[in-house]
């Protein structure tokens, strides 16, 4: 089974990378601008740095335009964003792959221009071969992105990566000041806000299916996501650390030696850390193993338990019972009136103790999952038949009246029989149990499309609709039942739905208090 | 002629009260209290219908049944099968191979359907 995901956590991932997305928009729009009135600062922030092409900036405007629109909910009904999405996309591609071409084999296509023609006398308006590379990884990424598959994406993430590595060298290389890691000599190389602004690509893409790909490592739930998440953390951390503990040196604000000292803090810290965390978390693993085998194992004794005992008790109450039908039918001579009215009450007790011990059994053989169902093909009517004419005295008791609405011809289904009439016995016997004398249950049963409908219907008590929830639950008996009525042990429904599940059905309710309850049960024909 | 009826039963209240049912409704009964002891008295005394518990001690009612329906004359005779067993699907299919003619939870059923049922099974 595939473990769940934090849908908390995956919304925020969502959330930041839709930040991303913004802001890869705003770093485009801002070279465009800076093109435009030709502002040095947003062409190339430092004046020793490479410059922004217009086509870069412009390819950045664009994908932050697709990551917005991919990430909205919106979008996905819509067919003209879709449209956009997939244009975008294709357009940036296509500007590296001709931008590529160019670089391989000495070409000039005149794309470098088609935004500023005059380009302000620049002789660098071509973007770097690794923006060329990127923004072609980028738009192949975003094009697999938008199906919003979980293969496609699965597709898009691995291509992002390539892109990824690519921005993050050239980032270090400004962090370094290595010219190497973002210059690819003789052409001119990537501008810092250019690997910045890939960097921010890279993590919007991975972060925008966070529950897809290899990014669910980070949003599953338990201790492995946990550790997955805390992980990343401590290697956030030590890379901040570290970049950080370089630019205090490069900017004088101490020396090689102190440098040298905050790396090795900062390794030794997180090592420390992570021995901790690794500690913590194999000691509740095996704390968790340990209290889930126990718990197994009691439950699988008690129900164990109460399957042996229940055929045990079985005997004796057979035994009884069997003895004082023969005393009631006079079988060994006459009885007085007094005699036979106790013999009645001993018997009926005794019935109660063997309804009793069949439902214990039916729940335990349903909590060890050994509840067989030997499917053969049932008239179901028969069946409703059947049951309720074994509720024959309590109705004429209780002057509850019957109507039934059998459709003619209803197909035949195939079932357990015995099993079935547990099911309609455990409903109707809360049905006459739980409505006043002189009320009155329906049952219906007809055909519906593939399956077949049985519907019963009483005027009773109802339950109470904060207690709906858990009628089904094992042992649950609603407070306004449990008032009135002591006899009842809460394991009818929970008996009912569980074999009407395996089965291959449904089953539902609805109910009013003090209107009345009626169940629906659902087959296949 | 009455009819002959074996009973293969451990526990003594359930061999006496169908013994006691049954001889009241006018039949021959013969008792045995394990398979083993059923499967000799079978065979000896053929009797009409035989009605079977399957967990007993020795010898149980399956293992019983199994050889019975290896005797040339125990292949065809009417057996019951009565047990308070819910048995898993495999007990109940090699129950079912040897073919019997009818299988009862003691505890869901009546004497009185019992007799009704075995009165059908030897037509009287």
């Amino acid at each position: 089974m595939p473990k769940q995901t934090n849908p908390q956590l995956v919304r925020r991932l969502k959330y930041f990378s839709e930040i991303l997305g913004g802001m890869v928009f705003l770093v485009g729009l801002a070279a465009l601008v800076g093109w435009q009135f030709d502002v040095i600062f947003l062409k190339r922030i430092l004046p020793s740095l490479p410059i922004i092409a217009p086509n870069t900036a412009f390819s950045f405007f664009l994908g932050g335009i697709v990551l917005l629109l991919v990430a909205s909910p919106k979008t996905g009904e819509k067919r003209h964003l879709k449209a956009v999405i997939y244009i975008f996309s294709s357009f940036i591609a296509l500007v590296g792959f001709f931008t590529l071409l160019e670089y391989l084999f000495g070409v000039n296509f005149g794309i470098d221009r088609l935004l500023f023609s005059a380009a302000q006398g620049e002789a660098a308006v071509r973007m770097s071969p690794q923006s060329a590379f990127n923004f072609l990884m980028v738009g192949v990424s975003l094009l697999f992105i938008a199906g919003q598959e979980e293969k496609k994406v699965k597709v898009g993430q691995a291509i992002i990566l390539l892109a990824g590595i690519v921005s993050l060298v050239s980032l270090f290389g400004f962090i370094y000041n290595i010219s190497s890691f973002y210059t690819i000599s003789p052409f001119k190389g990537m501008a810092a806000h250019t690997a910045v602004s890939f960097t921010m690509v890279f993590f919007s893409v991975l972060l925008i299916f966070p529950d897809f790909g290899f990014m669910r490592i980070f949003v599953i739930r338990g201790l492995s996501g946990l550790a997955a998440r805390r992980l990343l953390f401590v290697l956030v951390c030590m890379m901040i650390a570290e970049v950080l503990a370089t630019i205090g040196r490069r900017t004088n604000f101490y020396g090689y030696s102190f440098e040298i000292l905050i790396h090795l803090v900062v390794i030794l810290g997180s090592f420390v850390y992570l021995i901790f965390f690794a500690f913590r978390s194999l000691d509740e693993l095996g704390k968790m193993e340990t209290s889930l085998a126990k718990s197994q194992e009691l439950d699988r004794s008690k129900t164990e338990f109460v399957g042996l005992a229940s055929h045990q008790l079985r005997t004796p109450l057979t035994a009884i019972s069997w003895y004082t039908e023969m005393l009631l039918k006079k079988d060994f001579g006459d009885l007085n009136a007094k005699q036979m009215d106790y013999l009645g009450e001993i018997y009926a007790g005794n019935q109660r103790m063997i309804d009793l011990v069949d439902d214990l059994l039916n729940t335990s053989r349903i909590d060890m999952g050994t509840l067989k169902i030997k499917p053969e093909l049932v008239n179901l009517a028969e069946v409703m038949e059947n049951t309720l004419n074994e509720f024959s005295p309590q109705l004429n008791q209780k002057n509850i009246s019957i109507e039934k609405k059998f459709s003619r011809n209803l197909p035949l289904s195939k079932l357990d029989s015995e099993h079935l009439g547990i099911v309609f016995q455990n409903i109707l016997s809360n049905a006459v149990k739980y409505t006043s004398p002189k009320g009155k249950i329906m049952v219906e049963m007809r055909r519906q499309n593939s399956h077949i409908l049985v519907k019963i219907a009483d005027n009773g008590w109802g339950i109470p609709a904060v207690q709906q929830k858990k009628i089904f639950t094992k042992l649950f008996r609603a407070d306004n039942v449990r008032k009135r009525d002591t006899e009842g042990t809460g394991l009818g429904l929970y008996i009912a739905r569980a074999i009407v599940k395996k089965s291959g059905g449904k089953i539902w309710f609805e109910s009013k208090e003090n209107k009345g309850t009626t169940f629906y049960i659902t087959f296949k024909v | 002629m009455k009819k002959t009826i074996l009973i293969v039963e451990d526990e003594l209240p359930m061999l006496k009260a169908l013994a006691d049912k049954f001889s009241l409704e006018g039949f021959e009964i013969l008792e045995a209290k394990d398979g083993a002891e059923g499967l000799e008295t079978a065979i000896s005394k053929k009797p009409d219908l035989i009605i079977l518990d399957i967990f007993m001690p020795v010898m149980d009612g399956k293992a019983m049944f199994e050889k019975l329906r290896q005797d040339a004359w125990g292949k065809t005779v009417p057996v019951i099968i009565l047990t308070n067993l819910n048995p898993d699907d495999k007990t109940l299919e090699q129950l079912m191979k040897n073919g019997p003619s009818y299988y009862f939870i003691k505890s869901k059923w009546k004497l009185e359907e019992l007799v009704s049922k075995v009165k059908k099974e030897l037509g009287a």
